[in-house]
């Protein structure tokens, strides 16, 4: 009984960083309709950034903040002087996005270096708490995590329905043709939703550097899980994102607690049921 | 006629003349191959560091002669490191090759080895114990180590000196960690441990968390955890350990060879404090060898060596002390190789302790039992005990066919529960093995 009910608590703090890192992809990836490879790449570089500020500031928070922004920067010059000359054209796209994520992660290497680091948890959130009705000591960083995904998930939610700004982003995910022609400057629409994707990875990456590690790699690897998250939950739809990260963490946490061997079977499973049945993904809109 | 034996005896004793006294050679060139860009750059180009380090003391001369580097990058990929291995011979012409650094690496340049037996090798941090044992080839030597090798000791110290009867190894699913567990086995059942569980994670695990939980609810009936993974899973692991509050359910970590290596030592902080672990090489020995090896590194590369950088060192000074049983005439294959595997290397020259090679080509060394602890403000590994003149084959030295002809270690071979592991033992090493194991309590 102890062990799943830390199965069931380690699933969803697990999807809470999942959710974290793969709602900026599936925002970008919703207006834009190219998968921006070099997500990862953002991840890991916001998380050395962190590390940096961390060490210079002792601000974990500040370090949240600016890992965020400097990412944000980054991907404002990924989309302004590169994915918009390409425009329209997939493929140039993906390889655009793929180089400079290949880029990104040498750079890393040559200024961070290649052993692993780790930014250490704010003392006000290492240690554990008892919860009440499960009766479990847990991390109080893994419940932080949990908190900070509701709290995403509700902004971004609320971002999309209710501003002006969100309305426009999703009509522009229907209608592209028609909200250009109603005279919104789609051009810059496109460069800001960019942009806070660059800033939600970039922030991922300091929180998940605090939870277990950075090196250089790890870019690869949060890339395919991020990919995972979104191919479960549809392309596109946050409520899928949400869920494609709950189905993905409690399989993880499952696996690895009563068949650690085939916990990447276990991982990729629903990829491929879920691929073979609908292919768009549990949300997904249909392809046009 | 009488003119062309004088021009053949004339040419003759120009040839010995020149072979007895001065060196064939205008030039010694050296190749060096490991991953120096990519995921795995930290292996070569520790390794790398520490052949430069060595070529640096002398000068990049060997009597004179000057020594050119000739230095290569696998990217950690086997089809790159063969071409490369074949540029090197070919195109430079190195008398003879250091490296590389990864296990499937040596595995494939040991093969290659095997197919260019005129250009000798010295394997670099390469351990699988295949590259000196069942595919074994006359050019390649090892100046490093085999993972079992350095981790069979270590079984017998927790069952013997910290009497732990029950132990989970949690570590990365793929070969190398195998072996460690295997050699921990080997050394841990028959010396008094009654079982070792194993669970494997995929090389890169997303999250340790439920393996957490695990080992949390199987705390009332195991002794400790040995964590055998490697590098930034290391790190991960050792936090993970903390937030769990494990460090309260159990007693220090123990560790695989490479966990509390110095480049880890920073990032684990006191996280590390008493991990124990063994290798054959501890940053904490006081020998003047390796006092001197440290600094020197600290101050060519701004940061202290570990084991890594280590290797890399020995090897060139092992090439070194055969050029000088052969007077810097590297340009015979041959003789170079049979010359490096007569080396024997003694406290006062290597950084690690003394050593000489098995007729394998891998060294019969000292295996120290390391503690971490802290001194002067900084985390060290010092040596709690030491294993002198421990071969590859371990406590299976006399029986090293014996050894060879078991079932290649898998994820879950040996057995871990003691009964089946002995029934195990008898099929392979006889049962005077065995009643000599029961009537000594463990090895001698």
């Amino acid at each position: 009984m102890f062990l799943v009910k830390m199965c069931i608590l380690n699933g969803f703090t697990l999807a809470a960083l999942l959710f974290i890192v793969a709602s900026g992809l599936t925002l970008s990836f919703s207006l834009m309709r190219v998968v921006n490879l070099s997500h990862g790449a953002f991840y890991l570089a916001g998380g050395f950034v962190g590390l940096s500020v961390l060490n210079a500031s002792g601000s974990w928070l500040l370090a949240i903040g600016v890992a965020g922004i400097a990412i944000a920067v980054l991907a404002l010059v990924e989309e302004r002087f590169f994915l918009r000359w390409a425009r329209g054209n997939d493929l140039i796209e993906t390889l655009v996005s793929l180089s400079i994520a290949i880029i990104i992660g040498d750079l890393v290497l040559v200024i961070w270096g290649g052993y692993p680091k780790t930014i250490k948890i704010p003392e006000m959130l290492s240690g554990a708490v008892e919860i009440p009705i499960l009766v479990v000591y847990y991390p109080v960083y893994r419940l932080f995590m949990l908190a900070m995904a509701l709290v995403l998930g509700g902004g971004l939610w609320l971002f999309l329905k209710k501003t002006n700004l969100g309305i426009t982003i999703r009509a522009g995910v229907d209608n592209f043709n028609m909200v250009a022609a109603l005279g919104f400057n789609v051009k810059r629409i496109f460069t800001m939703v960019f942009a806070l994707s660059g800033f939600l990875a970039g922030a991922a990456g300091v929180v998940g550097g605090t939870l277990m590690m950075l090196v250089v790699g790890e870019d690869w690897r949060i890339l395919t899980l991020t990919l995972i998250v979104i191919i479960i939950g549809g392309l596109g739809s946050l409520i899928g994102t949400a869920v494609g990260a709950l189905i993905t963490g409690l399989a993880y946490s499952f696996a690895t607690a009563y068949i650690p061997e085939f916990s990447l079977f276990i991982l990729f499973l629903p990829v491929a049921v879920i691929l073979s049945i609908r292919p768009q993904g549990l949300f997904g809109k249909e392809a046009a | 006629m009488a003119k062309g034996k004088f021009a053949v005896l004339l040419t003759a004793v120009m040839f010995f003349a020149t072979v007895g006294t001065v060196s064939a050679v205008d030039e010694i060139r050296v190749g060096t191959i490991g991953p120096t860009t990519g995921w795995a750059t930290i292996f070569g180009e520790g390794a790398l560091q520490g052949v430069k380090l060595a070529l640096a003391e002398r000068d990049y001369k060997f009597n004179g002669i000057p020594i050119k580097l000739f230095s290569e990058d696998t990217k950690a990929d086997v089809e790159v490191m063969v071409t490369k291995l074949g540029s090197l011979k070919n195109r430079d012409k190195v008398h003879f090759i250091i490296g590389p650094s990864l296990g499937h690496e040596g595995m494939a340049a040991v093969d290659w080895g095997a197919r260019n037996p005129d250009t000798p090798m010295l394997i670099g941090y390469s351990a699988p114990e295949d590259i000196t044992m069942r595919k074994a080839t006359y050019s390649v030597v090892r100046p490093g180590w085999t993972g079992a090798q350095v981790i069979f000791n270590f079984g017998q110290y927790c069952a013997k000196d910290l009497g732990y009867k029950k132990i989970i190894i949690v570590g990365q699913d793929y070969s190398y960690p195998w072996d460690q567990a295997a050699g921990f086995i080997r050394g841990f059942l028959e010396n008094g441990g009654e079982e070792v569980l194993r669970i494997w994670h995929p090389v890169e695990a997303v999250d340790f968390s439920s393996i957490m939980a695990r080992l949390a609810s199987l705390s009332g009936e195991y002794d400790a955890v040995l964590n055998n993974s490697g590098g930034a899973q290391v790190v991960a692991f050792f936090k993970q350990w903390k937030q769990f509050g494990l460090d309260k359910k159990y007693p220090q970590i123990l560790g695989q060879a490479n966990v509390p290596i110095v480049s880890m030592l920073p990032e684990l902080g006191d996280q590390a404090l008493g991990v124990y672990s063994s290798l054959h090489y501890y940053d904490g020995n006081p020998s003047k060898a390796n006092q001197k090896f440290r600094e020197d590194f600290k101050k060519a590369y701004g940061h202290y060596p570990d084991v890594i950088a280590m290797q890399g060192y020995d090897a060139m000074r092992v090439a070194f002390k055969a050029m000088e049983a052969l007077n810097g005439k590297v340009d015979d294959p041959k003789a170079f190789v049979e010359a490096v595997r007569k080396v024997k290397m003694s406290n006062a020259e290597s950084p690690r302790g003394p050593f000489y090679f098995d007729s394998f080509g891998n060294p019969i060394q000292n295996i120290y039992i390391k503690k971490v602890v802290k001194k002067d403000g900084k985390l060290m590994n010092i040596a709690v005990k030491t294993y002198e003149n421990v071969s590859q084959f371990g406590p299976y030295a006399n029986m090293a066919q014996k050894y060879m002809a078991g079932p290649a270690t898998t994820r879950d071979y040996p057995p871990g529960k003691k009964a089946e592991y002995f029934a195990e033992i008898e099929k392979w090493f006889g049962k005077d093995y065995v009643k000599n194991l029961k009537k000594n309590g463990g090895w001698k």
